[in-house]
């Protein structure tokens, strides 16, 4: 008994009712890459925001995008400490731009809203002898001034990028 | 002592009468098999189990199914990476093979598998409608391993429960009913996430509480679920051909916990049984094949073939489709096959498999798409096509009661080890190879499991005879101890007991009667000692069984016979030599527990049999003569008031005089109800203190009667005096070598 009250309260822990969604989140719809879709280096990322409430938060600059590639956004509530390495986490200011942008993540503060896009100007090949195309996803999460990740959104895409056969 | 071959000749005239009717009371016969209609006519509780059991399967897995299709999502919302997610499956995989052994145990131990069927249900549901919830990766493991339980409960118990629920005419159909309900549990996974996610707009945190409530309903359906016992419905045909014409049905009896085989003792029974060992080894090979070919499909149809991830999920669900309607059409072919011919079936089972890993290998080396997709499906048909025939035949050999623990078993080494160390191994030379290459790798220990299945094929027909032999035995004892007939105290019977490849007890039989005496004689290697440590639980028989009281022990641990009154005196030293006297009777009298004062008590009544250990008390064992040391032996075997004494070699290497004194004590401790089996080389020696002898030589009993009958037996005796004129130094007729010298690696014809 004592054992299932404490798998009870663990579980109870580790769940929450609030501020899940059970709704898929419709208020940003990324035009490019498209799901599926192939691009070529360099690449925009173009996205819409429908929500008329986020788009006012954007444009006040009191909400940010954060762009992923290839890795998984923090969790609901974190700030990008989540995804930065111990060395970084214990380095006043890190992490900055200049590191997540090393790891292919991005924070983008439209300017032309609602349809805005940002560059890639470069990323890792994935390619190898056994898997011909060069594989991506990508994952956009809405966060505050701070960097702090708000909501469960997240907007998603795997994407191939198309490169010569000889830059394998 | 002229009752045992009285009994043997009845017993003998029943089973060959019993065993006719027994082939068709478990599904065997040469007529066609009734319908379901007919087979299930007036039976209601046959179809609502064959519904409730086959829905419960449909829903079990479908939260593993549902989570690699929802895994972009769900890492990108718990922040959780796609390597986190996949140990999290591959961890809820571990927690289902090791749960299915656990639960199988409560199953054998208590019945009650409908509500165990009904728990496990609950225990997936609430999982599944918890992860709706779920904010951590801590969060998300503790639920997958609850589901993980749950569906590792089901899987063991499930088949048994089927099968017990529904006449043998009718099983291989329920089962392919059941795969069919396995392969429609990843379609309905695929078309509830399709629907929650597009047609209703849900994250995949909806796609969980969909999911949750469709498993609810289906919990709900189930809960009437009961269990009919163990092998209502052929077992009990079985023994009811059995008894004698005329005579009255014998009451169930009841198992006694003292000689109820735990799990871990059925496992080992159950690895003695021939075809089982070649099955195993089968699925551990095969299952390194299929748990990696539906993991990596994803990845397949996305590295090699460049499918989106909508695709995907969509081609994942419908694949399976091909295999359903497959299992349900041929299943009326299967159970007529298996109905004439198991081992035929056995042998499609392995064609199968071996195609199914060819077409695999044609699958991955497809350029095209839609060939390749055709090819993916046909394999998986193939695949649980051979699921329900293995299921069949691997329950058909093992006595009901066992059921659960033995698909608990194959479940363990198919999805457990085999599919575990397959997906470590697709995972290492995926980088390496690309994931087409590392699974058509996988393929060729898969075309070895299917020879292997193939080879299993041949011994399924003695296997399942083996166990309809044991149940009319059975049956015929529980008559005889019904009638109030006389059994013997020991009964071992048609012995059949191999070093690896290599016999060394043929057919044996050998009875004790309560408070005799009986020799065991035989020449160096015959199989004495051998015989003695099947008696006293060192060693398991390949074939035959062990009575003590009317009761199996056949497969019981040494130490649970220990407690009902077999002790063993083994040959040489039987002693701790670094150990005083007393520390070495303490040792022995470890199964008296706690009890302190009961053991100081079991000392110094030892040492009252035995004056001259007393005195000797805190000598260390090393130090004492040759006689002291085989004195102690049996002094620590007196100790426990054993009912049955097996002496092995005892005057191994002591002067005469020593000799004469234990055996005194032998006899003193037999004139005091204890019924004693002394093994000896020595006919001298033995036959002093006997009336009864048995005679082995190379494996066999080659006489049994009285002691004075055995010296009128030159041709068996003058072996041991050739043997004991030609031997070691050791002793005055031989030597006590244990070594099998004259075992065989053939068995040989009866």
């Amino acid at each position: 008994m004592t054992r299932l009250l404490a798998i009870a309260v663990v579980v109870l822990t580790a769940c929450s009712a609030q501020g899940i969604a059970l709704e898929t989140n419709r208020s940003l719809t990324l035009l490019a890459p498209t799901d599926g879709g192939t691009v070529a280096m360099p690449f925009s990322v173009q996205w819409r925001v429908d929500n008329a409430a986020l788009r006012q938060q954007l444009a006040s600059g009191a909400r940010r995008l954060a762009i992923f590639f290839d890795r998984s956004p923090m969790p609901p509530g974190e700030t990008f400490h989540a995804v930065a390495d111990k060395e970084c986490r214990q380095t006043p200011g890190c992490p900055d731009t200049a590191y997540l942008t090393d790891r292919d993540i991005f924070v983008a503060t439209a300017s032309s809203l609602p349809l805005s896009s940002f560059q890639v100007d470069d990323l890792p090949d994935t390619r190898t002898p056994h898997q011909r195309k060069d594989q991506h996803q990508l994952t956009i999460v809405v966060v505050d001034a701070s960097g702090r990740r708000v909501g469960e959104a997240a907007f998603e895409a795997e994407f191939d990028i198309s490169r010569p056969p000889e830059t394998l | 002592m002229t009752v045992s071959p009285v009994l043997e000749d009845e017993l003998g005239q029943w089973r060959a009468r019993a065993l006719d009717g027994a082939r068709a009371a478990v599904g065997i016969a040469e007529d066609a098999p009734p319908s379901m209609r007919d087979a299930l006519h007036g039976a209601d509780s046959g179809w609502y189990a064959l519904v409730a059991l086959s829905a419960l399967v449909v829903v079990a897995d479908m939260q593993s199914l549902a989570l690699p299709a929802l895994g972009p999502e769900v890492t990108a919302t718990l922040g959780i990476s796609t390597p986190e997610l996949t140990a999290a499956l591959i961890f809820k995989s571990v927690v289902v093979a090791a749960a299915g052994l656990p639960a199988a145990a409560i199953a054998q131990r208590h019945g009650g598998r409908g509500r165990l069927c009904v728990a496990a249900a609950l225990l997936w549901t609430v999982a599944a409608l918890t992860t709706t919830f779920v904010v951590s990766l801590a969060g998300l493991l503790i639920l997958l391993a609850g589901s993980g339980v749950g569906v590792g409960a089901l899987r063991a118990v499930q088949p048994s429960l089927l099968v017990d629920s529904l006449p043998p005419s009718t099983r291989l159909r329920a089962l392919s009913l059941s795969q069919a309900a396995t392969s429609a549990g990843i379609v309905l996974a695929s078309l509830t996430v399709y629907v929650a996610m597009s047609g209703l707009g849900l994250t995949w945190r909806g796609a969980f509480l969909a999911i949750g409530l469709v498993s609810l309903a289906v919990t709900a359906l189930a809960t009437r679920l009961r269990d009919p016992g163990y092998g209502t419905l052929d077992v009990a045909v079985v023994a009811a051909a059995a008894r004698r014409a005329g005579s009255q049905p014998v009451i169930e009896a009841t198992e006694d916990p003292a000689t109820r085989l735990g799990a871990l003792e059925t496992i080992r029974r159950v690895l003695l049984i021939p075809m089982m060992t070649r099955l195993l080894v089968a699925d551990l090979l095969i299952g390194g094949l299929l748990t990696p070919a539906s993991t990596y499909l994803a990845f397949l149809l996305r590295s090699r073939w460049d499918v989106g991830p909508g695709e995907r999920a969509l081609v994942i669900g419908a694949l399976p489709l091909l295999a359903i309607v497959a299992v349900l059409a041929l299943a009326p072919t299967a159970e007529r096959t298996f109905r004439h011919d198991p081992a035929r079936l056995m042998r499609a089972a392995g064609i199968l498999i071996g195609g199914a890993a060819v077409v695999l290998i044609a699958a991955v080396s497809m350029p095209w798409l839609i060939p390749a997709l055709v090819l993916i499906a046909v394999m998986q048909a193939g695949v649980a096509l051979t699921a329900p025939i293995v299921t069949m035949s691997v329950l058909s050999v093992v006595p009901p009661r066992m059921r659960p623990v033995t698909a608990a078993l194959h479940a363990a080494v198919l999805f457990g080890a085999g599919g575990l160390s397959g997906v470590m191994l697709v995972g290492s030379m995926d980088r390496r190879f690309g994931t087409a290459v590392a699974l058509g790798a996988l393929a060729l220990p898969a075309l070895a499991g299917a020879a292997l299945l193939g080879a299993a094929s041949r011994l399924v027909d003695g296997d399942i005879d083996r166990f309809l032999e044991e149940t009319i035995e059975e049956e015929e004892l529980r008559e005889v101890h019904a009638a109030g007939r006389h059994l013997p105290m020991l009964a071992c019977r048609h012995v059949d007991f191999s070093y690896g490849s290599l016999q060394v007890l043929f057919d044996v039989n050998f009875n004790v009667e309560q408070s005799e005496m009986v020799a065991l004689l035989g020449t160096n290697g015959a199989g004495k000692s051998t015989l003695l440590r099947v008696v006293s639980g060192l060693g398991f028989p390949s074939r035959g069984s062990v009575r003590f009281d009317g009761a199996d022990v056949t497969y019981l641990d040494a130490e649970r016979r220990l407690a009902l009154g077999v002790s063993q005196v083994p040959g040489g030293r039987a002693v701790f030599p670094p150990l005083t006297v007393v520390e070495n009777l303490r040792i022995a009298g470890f199964t008296l527990g706690r009890h302190r004062a009961a053991m100081d008590r079991g000392i110094e009544a030892t040492f009252a049999a035995f004056p001259q250990l007393a005195q000797r008390r805190n000598h260390l064992a090393g130090a004492l003569s040759g006689g002291e040391q085989q004195m102690l032996g049996l002094g620590k075997a007196f100790i426990l008031e054993p009912r049955l004494l097996l002496i092995d070699e005892l005057s191994l290497g002591l002067a005469p005089k020593v000799v004469g004194e234990l055996l005194d004590m032998v006899r003193s401790i037999n004139q005091r109800g204890t019924a004693v089996v002394l093994v000896e080389q020595s006919v001298n020696v033995a036959l002093s203190l006997v009336e009864r002898a048995y005679f082995m030589e190379k494996g066999e009993v080659r006489f049994e009667g009285r002691s004075a009958d055995l010296l009128d037996r030159p041709d068996l005796l003058r072996s041991v005096f050739l043997e004991g004129a030609t031997g070691n130094s050791t002793g005055p007729t031989g030597n006590g070598a244990k070594a099998p010298v004259g075992g065989r690696t053939r068995r040989r014809p009866r």
